[in-house]
């Protein structure tokens, strides 16, 4: 570990950071309209429930602007946004642009017609809709958005497919969204609703739990059972266990692993993690999982392995479970704290990312490379630290201590609603459309991958899953998410 | 079979080196960490926080 590193390298280079420096742009952007008064955020796009297709868009403060106007307003300032971090990224802007075009339009499309009301609207909005009938599938708009997105990564032409690469970035993505989604918290605070501390210490708990069982169980099954060498068996260890591709290339790097190692973990990792998305949520909407509703956002965290699937799959469920709430048992459970319970678990997971890169550099700079004179730098820690849950963290701390003092709490909710909402769930909307276009079935086709999908799979289904769950009903049962208006 | 695959192929079947004593120390002090956490922290939680 001795490359020349400052504390901040990467800071303007990297997708984490940009994930950082654009989500608090427009949390700040948020909360200087909350503070002002002046509508800094209000244009952002609003998909709502429709019935008749003129009324499927709103910007987020309803009569600002046309459905329209704030389609295209949203377009373009997420477009400037993106294509700041993108250039700093070094990418090719004209790939990314036009890539990031499709992927934009193609979710909007999907969003609003997924919208529908007799597709969303559960048997208590229908009247409000002046219906009959409706298929009450909450959430369709993200499964909508992956299906989409698998069909053209799946079938279109393999050029067009590397073309969308570019603009397809559902990690970077999610880690805007997941800074939104720190506003959602704080904004808790300030109503001092729920349990939002709780939540905090559970996930906590759950994390180390989960990190100190789950890795040594699968890195001795991989070595024992399937006779991987070290390399492998640690980078898919970290994989499986910990955080899914951030963890495979942090645990690859620590251990000077060989480049195709963390990259065929990673392929393998992405493509479980979305059979994981569309399997996970209804099974734990339509099970006894269901008496259990923050468990079960909890488990999620626990047992999808990226942070794209995990908040999509946190979302998904958020919506089905709280449909299911409101038909069978009469009752509105607040929306997000169940996405907030998978996320919040994945949170600590990614944040002791560093520290278990650091056992790990140790161990083999020690054991294995047999240089114990060499030190490991302790700045691994916050080089390997996730930068996007720096950022959902200052976003929390900043609207709640905001909204608490000088802004005020209906001030606060104002300015930052566009974006710890409507926002959120577009960003959650170009992830899910993402995770479709870069996934990859073809991958565990190819016979060298069968090995390593074996050991995951097996992994996964007998270690990861029962643990999980098990981890995640004994640290958050009994819980349920506030209920709306109590 | 492209060079690339050929690559690949040979890095998949690497021979796994044998089970060494610092690996048995990694695993078994990391399940008893796991396990002692969650006996301790779980029970905190659910005596402080759950109920």
């Amino acid at each position: 570990m001795t490359q020349e590193k400052r504390w901040y390298t990467g800071m303007f280079s990297t997708e984490d950071w940009w994930a950082f420096w654009l989500g608090l742009f427009f949390v700040l952007l948020g909360i200087v309209s909350g503070a002002t008064g002046v509508d800094l955020s209000g244009w952002v796009i609003d998909f709502p429930l429709w019935v008749d297709i003129s009324n499927s868009l709103s910007p987020d403060h309803t009569g600002m602007m046309s459905g329209i106007s704030s389609l295209v307003l949203s377009y373009v300032i997420f477009t400037i946004a993106t294509c700041v971090g993108a250039k700093a990224m070094k990418m090719d802007m004209k790939k990314y642009f036009w890539s990031w075009t499709i992927v934009f339009w193609v979710s909007a499309l999907v969003y609003v017609l997924s919208r529908n009301a007799y597709i969303q609207a559960t048997s208590i909005e229908r009247s409000e809709f002046g219906i009959d009938w409706s298929l009450s599938i909450g959430g369709a708009h993200y499964i909508a958005a992956l299906f989409v997105g698998l069909l053209i990564g799946n079938l279109a032409p393999k050029k067009f497919r590397e073309f969308m690469y570019h603009g397809a970035r559902p990690e970077w993505f999610i880690k805007i969204a997941i800074v939104f989604l720190g506003c959602k918290l704080g904004m808790k605070l300030v109503d001092a609703a729920g349990y939002t501390m709780e939540l905090l210490v559970l996930g906590c708990c759950a994390t180390i739990a989960a990190y100190m069982l789950f890795w040594p169980l699968v890195y001795t099954f991989a070595r024992k059972t399937f006779k991987l060498s070290r390399e492998w068996a640690a980078t898919l260890a970290s994989g499986i266990s910990i955080c899914g591709v951030s963890a495979s290339i942090a645990t690859g790097g620590a251990i000077r692993a060989r480049p195709i190692v963390p990259v065929m973990v990673s392929s393998i990792i992405v493509v479980f993690a979305v059979v994981e998305l569309v399997i996970l949520p209804p099974v734990l909407t339509y099970t006894p999982w269901f008496q259990e509703p923050m468990a079960a956002g909890s488990s999620l965290g626990l047992t999808v392995k990226t942070d794209g699937a995990d908040a999509a799959s946190g979302a998904i469920t958020d919506v089905l479970m709280r449909t299911r709430a409101q038909e069978e048992l009469g009752v509105q459970w607040e929306e997000g704290w169940i996405t907030s319970a998978s996320v919040m678990t994945k949170i600590w997971i990614d944040m002791f990312i560093g520290v278990w890169a650091l056992v790990l550099a140790m161990h083999w700079l020690y054991y294995v490379e047999k240089r114990p004179n060499e030190k490991v730098q302790k700045m691994e820690i916050w080089w390997r630290f996730p930068k996007f849950v720096l950022g959902y963290f200052v976003s929390w701390a900043l609207v709640g201590a905001l909204g608490l003092t000088l802004i005020g709490g209906e001030a606060m909710d104002w300015g930052i609603h566009p974006f710890e909402s409507v926002g959120r769930h577009l960003f959650f909307v170009l992830t899910f459309t993402s995770i479709g276009l870069v996934t990859n079935f073809r991958k565990l086709a190819e016979e060298h991958m069968g090995r390593l999908a074996l050991v995951y799979g097996l992994s996964l289904l007998f270690i990861i899953i029962p643990i999980g769950w098990a981890l995640a009903w004994i640290f958050h049962n009994g819980l349920t998410p506030p209920v709306v208006g109590a | 079979m492209d060079q690339q695959e050929s690559t690949n192929q040979e890095e998949m079947r690497f021979e796994a080196e044998p089970w060494e004593e610092w690996e048995g120390k990694l695993v078994k002090y990391s399940l008893l960490i796991g396990v002692g956490a969650l006996a301790v922290l779980g029970a905190l939680a659910n005596i402080f926080i759950l109920h």
